[in-house]
């Protein structure tokens, strides 16, 4: 597992178009060379069990990486979370998080943490338990990859996310696409109803970006507005 | 560590409160929550309270109990309970607003909050703060609390479906090492339209047990077959109890790539019967649809081009999510029971049921509602656009029979 020690980070804007400013940067697990994450994973041969182990770890290297190269004070930092490693080891992969932060310049405020909606979760009350307990800390949650897997309204049901991301697949040729045009009126309304930031994820085209933008859809991350980049926050391109 | 949590909740005054008494109620809030050390914000619009409470946890709920059996206000509906790192309203000891403009402003105390503006513009970015804007706009705004009356089931007037007293006919194929079994049938109501809209065919044993003892006993590989099998058998049966709405029928599995025998059986049976293939409508759960969505999309056309109808069953539940709604338009949802369950106090839920009806309503897709059990959960339901009802509260499946439904009384 000594190789693990190669992997790095991308980091994608989030930006708001209402006040025309990034608002913060995903972190993306890449190789060396800026291999994808699922080419990190197969080739260093991630178990199962040694997977929320490297979970935790990216967390903290992303910390340490975003406090390194001057994360602004104004901007968060995005993280992904396996919600199966709090339900096998309970809080201390949020622990070792908060441990980073700590040791880094990035305030527990500016740190969201994205759980994946394609993700099981089999236990909804300790994950939530465990979430409010480090939201009570400044934590923020985005429920990721929303409107693609399983268990998405059943989810918020019982855990009211900060931010919930839009799946890549709804947004994808929105304009034309009339049965993802209703999913999304009908998500936003649920997620003004609850106090939920909406973000459209994986915005490639200005047709996409018009739609969403009409519906009144103001945070968005995408290749529209800024690629990933390897080990540094890119500049951000606004769509007329 | 005292956990420090905020609780946002809305309801419904019992009746139009004067200034004179919103103010006695403040005035004793304001008392006893700095004596809690509780804040927050409460807001008032033409009968309806939307408030936000701030304070260690322990206090903060048990005050919400308090404030659930004040009579002075009904629906108390929980919108959101969570941890936060500190106090929005850490000035307040309970702020207040009054939602009309120019309403209460001359009361010593109350202050123009939307207009002004002056408590928003100094909150953090926080939750309170978006739900305060989304009241502003019109949303989470109770009605006045409607007079409690004791819920009176009355049978609807217009019921379209004959109810017959068919004698209870041995169905039971007992040389097949199937086990014995029949069919209960419960109605589905168009409460709006007061009207039968169809029947849904339960399996249960021959003398009514649950379907589960049926079921158990039948080896997996027989389940296709036992499908076709029950199918042909509810048809039949319906149609000798003189079903004129439509026949809902459960799917167990759908059919593999390219296999439609099943879809042909069902209409076949259902012509020699009399009924038209566009009366069936066949329930799909999540479990039942196949590992490939494509073979799924080949049955689900299949079924459609042969004129039957397509209800997605328990939607909200398993693999039943909004990609689905994306992938394939079926004329009908039912919802999964926790959707329901006690919607007229859980406000995530209203939340989320809010969305759906309106996806479902852009894609002119009927919802139905199933499991119904209290007339506060289908007070809420109906007042927020849901139709169609089926559950034990509108009528228990009746076994051989088409039982007759009454309808809660419309109290709106």
């Amino acid at each position: 597992m000594a190789d693990l020690e190669n992997y790095t980070f991308a980091f994608q804007p989030i930006v708001d178009i209402s006040c025309r400013r990034c608002v913060g940067h995903e972190a993306l697990v890449r190789g060396p060379a800026g291999e994808a994450a699922r080419y990190v994973l197969m080739s260093y041969g991630i178990t199962e069990t040694s997977l929320f182990e490297f979970d935790a770890a990216a967390r903290e290297r992303a910390i340490g990486l975003a406090s390194d190269i001057g994360l602004p004070g104004d901007a968060y930092l995005s993280l992904n979370l396996l919600p199966a490693s709090l339900e096998a080891v309970g809080d201390a992969p949020l622990l070792t998080t908060m441990a980073a932060i700590a040791n880094s310049s990035i305030s527990p405020r500016q740190i969201m943490i994205e759980v994946s909606e394609t993700e099981r979760i089999s236990d909804f009350r300790r994950f939530y338990s465990i979430a409010n307990q480090y939201r009570a800390q400044g934590l923020r949650f985005a429920l990721d990859d929303f409107g693609a897997g399983y268990a998405g309204l059943n989810l918020l049901a019982e855990f009211q996310p900060d931010v919930i991301k839009l799946d890549m697949s709804l947004v994808n040729r929105i304009w034309e696409r009339g049965p993802r045009q209703a999913i999304i009126r009908g998500v936003i309304r649920t997620c003004d109803d609850l106090g939920i930031d909406v973000i459209a994820e994986g915005v490639e085209t200005l047709e996409e970006y018009r739609w969403l933008r009409d519906e009144n859809i103001s945070i968005f991350q995408g290749y529209l507005f800024a690629r990933p980049m390897l080990q540094s926050f890119p500049e951000i391109t606004f769509p007329r | 560590m005292n956990n420090l949590i905020h609780l946002i909740y809305n309801s419904s005054a019992t009746h139009l409160f004067t200034d004179a008494e919103l103010n006695r109620l403040l005035t004793a809030a304001r008392n006893k929550n700095a004596s809690l050390n509780v804040t927050g914000m409460l807001l008032y619009a033409d009968g309806g309270f939307f408030q936000i409470l701030e304070g260690p946890e322990a206090v903060v709920d048990a005050l919400l109990a308090t404030i659930q059996a004040d009579t002075r206000h009904a629906r108390v509906t929980t919108i959101i309970r969570e941890s936060i790192p500190e106090r929005s309203f850490g000035e307040w000891t309970m702020g207040y607003a009054s939602v009309r403009p120019g309403e209460n402003t001359q009361t010593e105390g109350l202050n123009d909050f939307f207009g002004s503006g002056e408590i928003v513009s100094q909150m953090d970015a926080g939750r309170a703060k978006k739900l305060l804007m989304a009241f502003k706009q019109g949303r989470w705004r109770a009605k006045l609390a409607y007079p409690v009356t004791a819920p009176s089931p009355t049978a609807p007037e217009a019921l379209t479906e004959v109810e017959s007293s068919a004698a209870r006919q041995a169905t039971a194929a007992n040389n097949s090492p199937r086990p014995p079994f029949t069919f209960a049938f419960q109605p589905i109501v168009n409460a709006a339209r007061r009207q039968i809209i169809g029947y849904e065919a339960l399996i249960r044993g021959t003398d009514g047990e649950p379907a589960d003892t049926v079921l158990q006993r039948l080896p997996l590989e027989e389940i296709a077959a036992f499908d076709e099998d029950a199918h042909r058998k509810a048809i039949a049966l319906a149609s000798r109890l003189g079903l004129t709405s439509r026949l809902h029928l459960n799917v167990a599995r759908c059919s593999t790539a390219g296999d439609f025998q099943h879809v042909e059986s069902v209409i076949a049976t259902a012509k020699r019967c009399g009924i038209e293939p566009s009366k069936i409508v066949l329930e799909i759960k999540h479990e039942a649809s196949t590992d490939d969505p494509a073979a799924l999309s080949a049955w689900l056309r299949a079924c459609r081009t042969a004129g039957l109808r397509i209800c997605i069953d328990d939607f909200g539940s398993g693999h039943a999510g909004l990609a689905l709604l994306d992938h394939y338009q079926p004329e009908t949802i039912s919802l999964s029971m926790w959707m329901s369950r006690s919607i007229h106090s859980n406000g995530p839920r209203q939340a989320i049921l809010r969305g759906l009806i309106q996806t479902c309503s852009d894609l002119g897709i009927d919802v139905i509602s199933k499991g119904v059990e209290s007339n506060e959960e289908y007070t809420w339901l109906r007042e927020n656009g849901i139709e169609c009802f089926q559950g034990y509260l509108l009528a228990k499946p009746g076994l051989e029979m088409l039982a007759k439904p009454m309808l809660p009384s419309e109290i709106l």
